[in-house]
């Protein structure tokens, strides 16, 4: 009972709670390094080196943390952890480091890693926050393998820099460009949802609770003065 | 004010174990960066001096550079004789970067545009036309019409890094 729990707490990042196609967290790096499949898994597996060490050293301290000052201390944890994984990268992988480029720093303001932090390792144990840390990972590489994919075989006629006979002199070029990017996006939420409303399995409703800003926010804080707001708040209640 | 204290004492410690966290790995990192950065720099000395061996920097406070009228940013030295001479000059717009090879005659082995905010793309290809030339000879090369301000510029960065060269081979 014990392993299935664990196991589901890592599977639950691959599709049901993917964080891309079901939470939509990070979008930004999404549809910035999916240009090449090279670039997205690099990006996606330096996302999941930070998840899991942040995970886990958050859980570890979460009862040392004071609330007020969380947010904060999360985010200096995570820069820490990402300035780690760029240092390395720079010095062991240049290559990778060079095609990365801002992007590599900008993981520390990933919604993903701020989200998981502030959702799951602030209230689980250390193992646990390393599992969902590897499974939100996973999902996160998925997610950017299968947006880079369609991206690079039919925009760039090629697969992992790799040209494709017939493909490579019949590019759709505007599918590596800015709007095809945000078009395979939506194209790929549109297949998620499809398959789980199909197996009858219904996105979770996260509301307030898994958005990053939620802290600062004065509707998540039900402070909001509109009534939409709390209209809203008292159906979901 | 004691509800505070303990907000601030956790961030502090947080943020000097991950300091010293960075400065650990930094240790050991830069190294390999530098290393790396030493190798990308050769590489791109012997873009512009294909026969120079290996290339040492020079320090250029005891040099007479009178006479030169372009910022000399940088000077290498080649292995085999010669020298690689980093220049700032000013076309059109100011900030043209051109690095020139010079080999042991004292004529260009290479000159290529590192940066420019010029518009007319000419800075990028001008370097080809300056093979082969000498302090002698250089003058003698026209400039491209239509884009006379680039190519003046980059031919007066040229010309600055032959009389450097000479100055620091003695002739």
């Amino acid at each position: 009972m014990e392993k299935n729990n664990k196991l589901s707490i890592v599977t639950k990042g691959f599709f049901k709670e993917n964080p891309v196609f079901v939470l939509v967290l990070g979008t930004c790096p999404t549809l910035a390094t999916t240009t090449g499949v090279i670039g997205a898994v690099s990006m996606g597996l330096a996302a999941t080196a930070v998840l899991i060490c942040s995970n886990l050293v958050i859980s570890l301290l979460r009862k040392l943390i004071p609330d007020k000052v969380r947010i904060p201390c999360y985010i200096v944890i995570i820069a820490g952890f990402v300035t780690i994984v760029q240092m390395l990268m720079h010095a062991f992988l240049p290559d990778l480091y060079e095609l990365l480029g801002v992007y590599l720093a900008l993981i520390t303001v990933n919604c993903i890693i701020l989200g998981r932090a502030e959702m799951f390792a602030s209230k689980n144990k250390p193992l646990d926050s390393m599992l969902d840390g590897l499974g939100m990972g996973i999902g996160f590489t998925i997610a950017l393998f299968l947006m880079a994919t369609i991206r690079e075989v039919f925009g760039a006629g090629a697969f992992a820099g790799i040209e494709i006979p017939f493909l490579k002199d019949h590019t759709v070029s505007f599918l590596v460009q800015s709007p095809g990017g945000f078009l395979v996006f939506g194209l790929l939420i549109a297949i998620v949802t499809l398959i789980m409303t199909s197996l009858g399995k219904k996105a979770p409703e996260l509301g307030c609770a898994g958005c990053p800003a939620a802290a600062v926010c004065n509707s998540a804080q039900g402070k909001c003065p509109e009534k939409e707001v709390k209209k809203g708040e008292a159906e979901n209640a | 004010m004691k509800k505070t204290l303990p907000n601030v004492y956790v961030l502090t410690l947080i943020c000097l174990v991950t300091a010293l966290l960075l400065a650990v790995v930094n240790s050991f990192t830069l190294p390999v960066i530098k290393a790396a950065e030493e190798r990308a720099v050769q590489a791109a000395l012997r873009e512009v001096h294909a026969k120079g061996g290996n290339f040492t920097k020079l320090d250029l406070s005891g040099v007479d550079l009178s006479g030169v009228s372009t910022e000399i940013s940088e000077v290498y030295e080649a292995s085999e004789g010669g020298y690689v001479i980093k220049v700032v000059s000013a076309g059109y717009s100011t900030g043209l970067q051109i690095i020139v090879g010079i080999d042991k005659d004292g004529k260009v082995a290479g000159a290529k545009c590192l940066a420019s905010g010029e518009t007319l793309g000419y800075e990028k290809s001008y370097g080809e036309s300056l093979l082969g030339a000498d302090r002698d000879t250089i003058s003698g090369i026209a400039t491209v019409s239509g884009a006379t301000k680039t190519t003046t510029g980059y031919k007066k960065a040229v010309q600055d890094a032959l009389t450097v060269a000479a100055a620091l081979s003695g002739n």
